[in-house]
């Protein structure tokens, strides 16, 4: 029992990190893009098997490398493989012939840019919530508002 | 007026123009390899000499005129293409246009990479492979066995034609398929050219599944049929006049159909990751040759790739690789092995040496006995 609630207690204690702090990578999106998604739903966006948001405008995916830590471990929560691995994933995919490869950026500013500028963009970037512009969405996988 | 007329053009034209690249997308790869043996019996296949190969300059194209609309072509330049010298090969791997119904329903045509196993869609994009070239047995039959019948592939490289394909969930379980029936293959040498004329009825077909078990385990298996025109060469006897009226005979070698060839293969294949730093990929193929009035044998082989990182960019594996060219012959059988290193020395740029072997048996056509051991080593850059 003394065990149990030792482990109820440290799992709550990461859960409420994981979902709070301010070492989690943002999801942000342009307009008309949905504010939440279900965790299979964008395994299958990151991984390039959902191509169309429900509006039937192509998804596109970007990611910023200004913290390639918070990057390595949103990819490994939710695109089931770390960032070195889904990159080289993605030069398979893409050179088999079968879609176009997320957008990489080197920092925040430019992918900010370039989803301020582009419909359907889904991107991965390590900001704060307020440094997000409120023309954008900032996505939540199932409940949560942070990752 | 003609300057407003001007201005309203100008300003169409940069948004056109703006449009039209955000819509385009290149990528590419560069490789150059330096081969030479180090070990062993001679054999042409082997570079004694060591020589370097200006092994591919690749431009990779997607352009989507509409969200659900991907054209997307693949253009290569080999082995130092120079025309003029009529050396190299300048290649088109793929260019199709796909049309996105739904994620789980799309549809190509045009000229596809053949959808078969692990390797043969990703053969020439060396940056994409760990190891230094794809596996010759489950690929490369043509460098297993040199007898006329054993070494036609086992699938193509690739193929004129359409095909469905898409990602489906089946009982909440991910899986991708590709069915493409296209006009499949010629006999090498043959004139015509299968990606714009058929020289039969019968059409190819190729099918695909991949199911990811998990986020670290895939399993596949890949199907190829197709009918084939079997030619023989010979001498044809022809005639000419010269400009004085006088009757020239002469016999040229050309190939001519004589019967059907049917191939039959089948593949099986897993890719597994063991942990962020192992991997194992496994691939089986076996195939049936059926050529009319002369022989029918099957053909097999597989291949084992292991790799694992032991520094964040430093990638150590072993290929591991064995084929039978004709299950009717005693001691035809090749092996393969290769211990290598695959470097990341920047983002997408790999340094990649092996030290690839063959052992043979004494009664294969193409290695008669020979083994030999080569030193490669090459840089592969993506972009």
């Amino acid at each position: 029992m003394k065990t149990n609630l030792m482990a109820s207690l440290l799992a709550l204690t990461l859960t409420c990190a994981a979902v709070s702090a301010d070492d989690q990578a943002l999801l942000i999106a342009n307009a008309a893009v949905p504010e939440r998604i279900d965790k299979e739903h964008l395994e299958a966006i990151l991984l390039g098997k959902v191509t169309l948001w429900e509006n039937g405008k192509r998804i596109l995916i970007a990611y910023s490398m200004d913290d390639p830590q918070k990057v390595d471990a949103f990819l490994t929560e939710y695109a089931g493989q770390g960032e070195r691995r889904y990159k080289k994933y993605w030069v398979k995919k893409v050179f088999a012939g079968y879609g176009v490869a997320p957008k990489l950026f080197n920092d925040d500013a430019k992918a900010l840019e370039y989803v301020l500028k582009t419909e359907g963009v889904m991107a991965l970037v390590s900001m704060d919530v307020e440094a997000v512009p409120k023309e954008l969405t900032i996505l939540s996988v199932e409940a949560h508002n942070r990752f | 007026m003609k300057r407003i007329f001007a201005l309203l053009t100008g300003i169409v034209a940069v948004s056109l123009q703006a449009d039209w690249t955000e819509r385009v997308t290149i990528n590419g790869y560069v490789s150059v390899e330096y081969e030479q043996r180090v070990n062993g019996d001679q054999h042409p296949r082997v570079d004694e000499h060591g020589s370097f190969d200006s092994d591919m300059f690749d431009l990779v194209f997607n352009v989507q005129p509409t969200d659900r609309l991907r054209i997307a072509a693949d253009l290569t330049w080999e082995h130092g293409s120079q025309s003029e010298l009529g050396k190299g090969n300048v290649g088109m791997e793929y260019a199709f246009a796909e049309y996105t119904l739904s994620d789980a329903f799309k549809i190509r045509a045009g000229k596809m990479f053949t959808p078969f196993g692990i390797y043969n869609e990703i053969h020439t994009a060396k940056p994409s492979t760990i190891i230094f070239k794809e596996p010759n047995p489950t690929n490369k039959i043509y460098f297993i066995s040199s007898d006329k019948y054993e070494q036609t592939l086992l699938y193509p490289r690739w193929g004129s034609g359409v095909a469905v394909l898409g990602n489906v969930n089946v009982a909440s379980i991910p899986m991708d398929y590709i069915v493409q029936v296209t006009n499949g293959d010629l006999i090498y040498g043959a004139e015509g050219n299968e990606y714009d004329k058929d020289d039969n009825d019968r059409k190819a077909v190729t099918a695909r599944v991949r199911v990811d078990l998990s986020d670290d385990l895939q399993i596949g298996a890949s199907y190829y049929r197709d009918e084939m025109v079997r030619y023989e060469r010979f001498g044809v006897e022809k005639t000419t006049y010269t400009q004085a009226g006088e009757k020239l005979t002469y016999v040229t070698r050309e190939y001519l159909p004589v019967g059907k060839m049917k191939i039959d293969s089948q593949g099986l294949f897993a890719i597994w990751h063991l942990s962020e730093d192992a991997r194992l990929e496994l691939e089986g193929v076996r195939g049936t040759l059926d050529v009319e009035d002369v022989d029918s044998f099957v053909r097999m082989g597989y291949s084992a790739v292991a790799s694992y990182y032991v520094l964040p960019r430093v990638n150590l594996y072993l290929l591991y690789a064995w084929a039978d060219p004709n299950d009717g012959k005693e001691r035809d059988t090749v092996i393969n092995y290769a211990p290598g290193v695959n470097i990341e020395i920047d983002d997408n740029m790999f340094l990649k040496a092996d030290y690839f072997n063959v052992l043979s048996e004494r009664d294969n056509a193409l290695y008669k006995g020979a083994d030999y051991g080569e030193f490669r080593i090459g840089l592969a850059i993506g972009f």
